[in-house]
């Protein structure tokens, strides 16, 4: 870097002095105030040694921590951002539980889950493994327009060593966003009052665009 | 930065607004470290930066067209680092979603990880907590000096303060640390 102290006035603070030094952008009438600040104080050398290290300390730290931006890349269409299929998710979680049991049951009735003995002929895929049908669950979705896709992440919730360090176990969520169209939305969740009485909250989803100011809150909810 | 570059930014935010994609990703590209970096400055400390800097970048995509003057480009980017951070810290609880797919897990970037030794680690650490403590008026510019490549001129323009101001304030912050640091004794046993 350059010198970019040209328009300081002088003398210089010795605090400004020792952090010109740090910076390596110290020039020679710094260097010969600073020793002169020296002469009659030698603690300063002290500070300035001090202060080189905490700062190159400072420096690979932050430098660090800061290498995790490069990983992030700028997501070009704002309406399947990451962040935005969170929100969804998490604001039509109750409907899509509700919604995937449904379908699941559905699916097992009609593809022959828990029923072996019918013959489908070869029409039908038979379903074997949750994994089938799951895939099976989210192109039936997709195609009918009820399901979005499923969020990339998972949301940990616990993990265990397994014995003999052969791996870990590990439950988590895995988040599945839906679409459905409702014609009023009423939602109510229980909550308690300020007795301790169970009292329905009704929930109202707020749809709106983000802001700089937005909260992080997606429900609005009103005690009745 | 030079005025060549400067132009050049200002080209890209202009193309930026008026929709130009490629623009818009070059100049995140340019920005998304000081972005981190006031970011670091000012979230709470249980919010992982990742999250928050995927939050500006949204942000940054959908809110692009309603920036009125390409000349503020930058503070405008700051404001929106600072309103993510303090909304996070204002929300109670946040979950963090955790990519369980082992090849993403390796990915993972591993903080501090240019310390052989664990001491000397644990010290670099609390050098930067030390800083995080810092009043915003010093935490902000001493954290955006460590960022590769960011000048006192640049700092000045991202926090729309005098160059000078920016010097007198990253001194008078390296001082703090450093009375802080030598101070904990801990700290100062490896010295």
């Amino acid at each position: 870097m350059t010198h970019e102290h040209h328009n300081l006035p002088t003398p210089v603070d010795k605090d400004v002095l020792i952090s010109r030094i740090v910076d390596g952008i110290a020039s020679e009438s710094d260097w010969a105030s600073f020793e002169t600040l020296c002469s009659q104080d030698a603690s300063l050398w002290q500070d300035l040694a001090a202060s080189q290290r905490f700062n190159q300390e400072l420096l690979i730290t932050v430098e660090s921590q800061l290498s995790v931006a490069d990983d992030i890349q700028l997501p070009m269409d704002p309406h399947v951002l990451p962040t935005h299929r969170l929100k969804m998710a998490l604001s039509w979680s109750g409907w899509a539980i509700a919604a995937a049991l449904t379908l699941t049951w559905a699916l097992g009735l009609s593809t022959g889950l828990n029923n072996t003995k019918g013959n489908t002929a070869g029409l039908v895929p038979t379903i074997s493994t949750p994994d089938e049908a799951f895939d099976r669950y989210l192109s039936l979705g997709q195609s009918s327009g009820t399901v979005i896709n499923e969020v990339p992440t998972k949301v940990l919730l616990h993990s265990t060593r397994l014995p003999g360090e052969s791996g870990f176990q590990v439950i988590y969520i895995r988040q599945i966003v839906e679409r459905a169209i409702v014609s009023d939305i009423n939602l109510y969740r229980m909550d308690q009052d300020e007795t301790g009485r169970p009292v329905p909250i009704r929930i109202t989803p707020r749809i709106q665009p983000v802001s700089n100011t937005q909260s992080d809150s997606i429900y609005n909810a009103d005690p009745i | 930065m030079t005025g060549m570059k400067a132009t050049d930014d200002h080209t890209r935010v202009c193309r930026a607004i008026q929709g130009d994609q490629q623009a818009l990703c070059a100049l995140w590209q340019m920005h998304r470290r000081w972005v981190a970096a006031i970011l670091l400055a000012h979230k709470p400390k249980q919010v992982e930066l990742d999250d928050l800097l995927q939050e500006v970048a949204m942000l940054l995509v959908k809110n692009i067209k309603s920036l009125k003057d390409p000349a503020a480009f930058k503070g405008w980017l700051r404001t929106i680092a600072i309103n993510t951070a303090r909304v996070a810290a204002r929300s109670p609880a946040r979950t963090r979603s955790v990519p369980l797919n082992p090849a993403i897990q390796t990915q993972i970037r591993t903080p501090v990880d240019q310390f052989n030794a664990p001491a000397l680690k644990e010290e670099a650490s609390k050098v930067l907590n030390l800083a995080l403590q810092l009043p915003e008026a010093y935490r902000e510019p001493l954290i955006l000096r460590c960022v590769q490549g960011l000048s006192y001129r640049r700092i000045a323009t991202v926090l729309s303060l005098p160059e000078t101001t920016i010097e007198t304030r990253i001194a008078r912050a390296r001082k703090m640390v450093r009375q802080m640091a030598l101070a904990d004794q801990p700290l100062s046993q490896h010295s």
